[in-house]
């Protein structure tokens, strides 16, 4: 699509206001809880439509301070964890806070953070440390670009897996500096090789002891560096705000969030993005109104974005079974996070997760399927407390056509042919199984419909 | 227009009705009366279980305390008022209904003269034989049935029925047989069976389960000629098991794990052979008791003599003792013998790993043989025990409280084997740490102690600076390895405290013979130190619950405040693994905490 002629900046990030020709609807919000969190229940998403969808925006935004409560548990829940040392079942922790919070769109925001800023467990091993780099990305995920930055330039998991937990002075590690640049703020061709040396020789003297960040004063080079374009005795504090000053940064964020947030295969021109950029750079890298913006979007409630992304393992499992009002067994999920190619804690390399078509290979749809399956055949996964026959029947669903139009409404963003709905109505109307049993088979069918890889 | 279903009553009304003019009004008369229940089972009969008087059992279980107990327990009162057992309460509704009193007293009614369950080697078929004293409450429980059967198959009116030798058998589904044979209620899911049954009932043939040899033995040991019933006695005929191969387990001469084969593996030797074995089950208000007897021979045992122990002398050592014991184990085996004689009894898969961890060990053992030379320096007896740690004083403390263990063991030549173990030790702690450097853990400090005449070399992990008054430590803070020596015992301890407390504990007297079987293996496991332990650790029981199961943290702290609630009900649990020469018996009894109950 060549996004460059057919949509205009100016109205693309103009708020979305409902008309006759795109009303707001359960449809659009659902599209809307998609992704700004994992999705809506039914109730969800008959309290939004009666609001008005800059209301229901705002309301997500806000929301990204968690209730004590919440906050309370979910990390008293990961602090006992860490004591197994097992990074794996932070995973499920992770898992079980996607399935509970109240703040959507922040932990939404945590983990395309996280895969920005990627960093295994595989390497970096210590679940502590893991734990920490997590926390940090939560709070400052809607927050200041800078200080997030700055914060994970020192954060001890980043360094280890950068291999950047020692930085002499006479050999200046520059892994840690390309992907501050390449990765994490400029993108590739805005920046040079020397850039890259020079801002390396910022890092001198950081390093990682015992777990801890440290400046080895020893190790630190004070000489003056070059560093696109800017000339100074620069610290490694002072390395990072002359990579965050420069113009390239907000477009390259831009462009991540918007394939994030609006679509997969967009890609959108710098003029296209500027309106976003501009917003970046003026709220001084503060990134919720660069969300908002985007949320509230003309081009958000589209067609251009609607059914425009290949959801994610996380979007497709926890979007399904919040959607449902579900719990489960969290390891379960994860462990299958991890096989399905969206690991909690575990990005592929450091670039993080491709993202878009590349969820969706011969072996990762086949992991998806079965993941569904075994969530769906596990005896700890509940829907509202009760089995899914019974939770159907409280949303006053009694027979397997309803069965099928409630799972579309809350669960697909395109429409299901009037055949397809057929054949699943065929596949399990006819069997003799008890009630529970036949609509998590309904369940699980939906779930691995073509048309639901599709959020 | 859908029709609502026929009401329950009715259907228990239409079935008794149809039924009741093709009732067993031309069956053939028996040539005796009062047949047992293994006089009309074939010979064939692999397995066989019996409950000798429902009428006991039931009031035994019904009075027991434990269940008074449990019914008190608020959260059993809000499972009972939570609906998730509205259809089987309204399934006991509908057989009260049908029998004309509570359901306990037409169960007692029912099988006062014994409820047996078959299980028929030649063809898998199932048998379940109910005797009742009153054969109309064996009618009305076919009525019931009936109209069961009929609501589950959307039926209304129509029951298939077979005829053989003037008895009626009515089908439950396609499977399922249920026919009445006087004042016997015979269900069987092969028709065969079913005839069987009802031939042994006319005509009494010397062929039958209980002509079966093996069962006319071991019935002895099970059945009325104790004065005390049991709840359960069972059989079963290992020899025609075996031959058609149910379980695998017992035509496979060899284990492939060595963990199983230290522990289960004279069982097996036997089971591998042994015609029959009895089991029963006793409930009494201090607990249940299960014994399990099988014939032995020591034939069977080779190659397995590391097991039994020469001349049959493989006798287990005393349990051993501590303060705030959670569990002991005392066994005899020979492990140099095992381990020498592995390719004999594991597989060829555990023999690679055993042969690459034999590689291993004799490196760390300075080039002696590890099988020979170093397992082979121990007597035969293996005392293992483990206890409550005490972690209040302790820092840093674990975020997980593990107990202690040990394991203690008689040295044939201490003065051999004591200097060279004590540098084994040194060398393992110096390569923990360095392994341990690497992966960024806390380090062992090396450390001797002296108790009386009894040596300690002790390893303490040393904290780091930030985690020394830490009450979320690791996992690390529950282990100070130490390997202690008194006389003629090595005990190898994970905690100082444990190793000092049996290193100064008098050595226990010889275990005596019970009853001409000698123990091989016993065990101990004590509820009240178990509970501690759980409580202990109650904030990762929580957060496993919340994740294992999704709830909330407060249901999942509820859920496990009722599992401490019902291991308190406990008292402990032990087993007992004997052989003579002629039998094996396994005596497993879970005891009860009767000091609350009234």
């Amino acid at each position: 699509m060549d996004m460059q002629t057919k949509i205009d900046p100016a109205w693309a990030w103009q708020p979305y206001q409902p008309d006759e020709s795109q009303p707001w609807d359960e449809g659009l919000a659902a599209h809307l809880y998609r992704r700004a969190g994992f999705g809506a229940d039914s109730k969800m998403l008959h309290a939004a439509v009666k609001r008005d969808p800059s209301e229901v925006v705002d309301n997500l935004i806000l929301r990204n301070s968690q209730p004590n409560e919440f906050r309370s548990a979910a990390d008293g829940l990961t602090d006992t964890i860490l004591a197994t040392g097992n990074p794996k079942r932070l995973s499920a922790a992770w898992v079980y806070r996607l399935l509970q919070t109240p703040s959507q769109l922040l932990e939404k925001m945590t983990l395309f953070w996280h895969g920005h800023f990627a960093t295994s467990a595989d390497k970096v091993k210590d679940p502590s440390m893991m734990w920490d780099q997590n926390k940090l990305l939560r709070h400052h995920a809607l927050g200041d670009f800078s200080a997030l930055v700055q914060s994970i330039a020192c954060d001890p998991a980043m360094l280890v897996y950068l291999d950047s937990a020692i930085n002499r002075k006479a050999h200046p590690n520059e892994n840690f500096a390309r992907e501050l640049m390449e990765l994490f703020c400029l993108g590739e061709g805005n920046y040079s090789e020397q850039d890259v040396q020079q801002l390396a020789r910022c890092f001198t003297g950081w390093e990682i002891k015992n777990k801890k960040f440290r400046k080895n004063r020893y190790q630190q080079d004070v000489d003056e560096k070059t560093i696109l374009g800017q000339r100074g005795r620069f610290d490694g504090e002072e390395g990072v705000q002359v990579v965050l000053k420069q113009p390239s940064l907000e477009v390259f964020l831009a462009k991540k969030l918007c394939r994030f947030f609006v679509a997969d295969s967009l890609e959108p021109s710098d003029k296209l993005l500027q309106p976003l950029a501009e917003l970046f750079r003026g709220s001084n890298l503060q990134i919720a109104p660069v969300v908002k913006m985007m949320l509230s979007s003309n081009l958000f409630f589209s067609s251009h974005a609607v059914g425009q992304k290949i959801r994610s393992p996380v979007e497709l499992v926890i979007g399904a079974l919040r959607c449902l009002q579900a719990t489960t067994n969290s390891q379960l999920v994860a462990d299958g996070l991890l096989k399905a190619g969206q690991g909690l804690f575990y990005p592929p390399n450091v670039k993080g997760w491709d993202g878009g078509r590349s969820w969706i290979n011969s072996s990762t749809l086949l992991e998806r399927s079965n993941l569904v399956s075994r969530i769906l055949e596990n005896d700890a996964t509940r829907f509202g407390g009760l089995s899914l026959d019974h939770f159907l029947q409280s949303q006053q669903v009694n027979s397997v056509h309803s069965a099928i139009d409630y799972f579309e409404r809350l669960l697909l963003a395109v429409r299901l042919d009037d055949s397809v709905k057929s054949l699943l109505y065929e596949s399990v109307a006819s069997g003799t199984q008890k009630p529970d049993r036949k609509y998590r088979a309904l369940l699980r069918a939906f779930l691995s419909l073509p048309q639901c890889q599709i959020g | 227009m859908i029709y609502p279903p026929p009401s329950f009553r009715s259907i228990v009304f239409l079935a008794t009705a149809t039924i009741a003019f093709s009732a067993n009004a031309f069956a053939e008369k028996p040539v005796r009366s009062d047949p047992t229940a293994p006089e009309l089972l074939p010979q064939t009969v692999g397995v066989y279980l019996q409950i000798a008087d429902a009428e006991a059992t039931i009031d035994r279980i019904l009075s027991h305390p434990v269940r008074l107990r449990i019914e008190s327990m608020p959260a059993y009162k809000a499972l009972v008022e939570s609906g998730e057992f509205d259809e089987l309460n309204q399934g006991v509704a509908a057989f009260e209904a049908s029998m004309g009193g509570p359901w306990n007293e037409a169960l007692a009614t029912l099988g006062d003269r014994g409820v047996s369950l078959a299980l028929d080697s030649s063809n898998g078929g199932v048998a379940l034989l109910i005797h009742s004293s009153k054969p109309k409450s064996l009618e009305r429980l076919r009525g019931f049935l009936l109209a069961v059967s009929m609501m589950k198959h959307h039926q209304a009116g129509v029951i298939e029925q077979d005829h053989y030798r003037g008895f009626t058998a009515y089908a439950l589904d396609e499977k399922w047989k249920l026919a009445l044979i006087n004042d016997w209620m015979v269900i069987v899911n092969q028709p065969e069976l079913g005839k069987a049954v009802i031939d042994r009932y006319l005509e009494r043939p010397a062929d039958s389960l209980a002509s079966n040899a093996s069962f006319a033995e071991g019935w002895i040991t099970t059945e009325p000629q104790r004065h005390d019933k049991p709840l359960i006695a069972s059989f079963a005929d290992l020899e025609r098991l075996r031959h058609f191969g149910v379980p695998k387990e017992l035509n496979r001469e060899k284990t492939d794990h060595p963990i199983a084969e230290l522990v289960f593996g004279g069982v097996l030797a036997n089971l591998i052979h042994t015609p029959y074995a009895c089991a029963t089950l006793d409930l009494s208000t201090t607990g249940v008791v299960l014994n399990v007897t099988t014939p032995h021979d020591r034939q069977w045992q080779s190659p397995r003599e590391y097991y039994f122990g020469e001349d049959q002398q493989g006798i287990a050592p005393p349990l051993l003792n501590v303060s705030d014991c959670l569990f002991a184990v005392s066994a005899h085996r020979d492990l140099s013998q095992m381990w020498l004689r592995a390719g004999d009894f594991v597989d060829e898969k555990a023999v690679d790993e055993l042969a690459k961890a034999d590689s291993n060990l004799t490196t760390i053992f300075s080039g002696r043989d590890f099988g020979e030379d170093i397992l082979g320096s121990f007597e035969s007896g293996i005392q293992i025990v483990g206890s409550v740690q005490e972690f209040e004083a302790l820092r840093p403390t674990p975020a997980i409280k593990l107990p202690a263990v040990a394991a203690e063991f008689l040295m044939k030549n201490p003065a051999e084997t004591v200097p060279e173990m004590r540098r084994v030790f040194q060398s393992l702690v110096g390569f923990l740490n360095v392994v341990g450097a690497m992966e960024g853990q806390p380090q062992l400090d090396l450390g001797m102690q002296t108790i009386g005449d009894a040596q300690l070399i002790t390893a303490t992990y040393v904290p780091v600076r930030d985690d020394r008054e830490s009450r979320e430590a690791s996992i690390h803070y529950n282990f100070s390895p130490t390997l202690a020596f008194a006389e003629d015992r090595m005990i190898l301890s994970s905690t100082i405290a444990l190793a000092a407390e049996l290193a100064k504990s008098a050595q226990a007297k010889e275990p005596h013979v019970d009853s001409g079987m000698i123990t091989n293996t016993m065990a101990t496991l004590h509820a009240d130190t178990f509970q501690q332990v759980l409580a202990a650790n109650t904030d990762q029981l929580v957060a496993s619950n919340m994740l294992e199961k999704g709830h909330s943290k407060t249901n999942a702290e509820n859920e496990i405040a009722i599992l401490l609630e019902l291991v308190d009900f406990l008292k402990d649990a032990k087993m007992k693994l004997g052989f003579s020469d002629q039998r094996m018996r396994i005596h497993v009894a879970v005891n009860v905490n009767t000091d609350e109950i009234e």
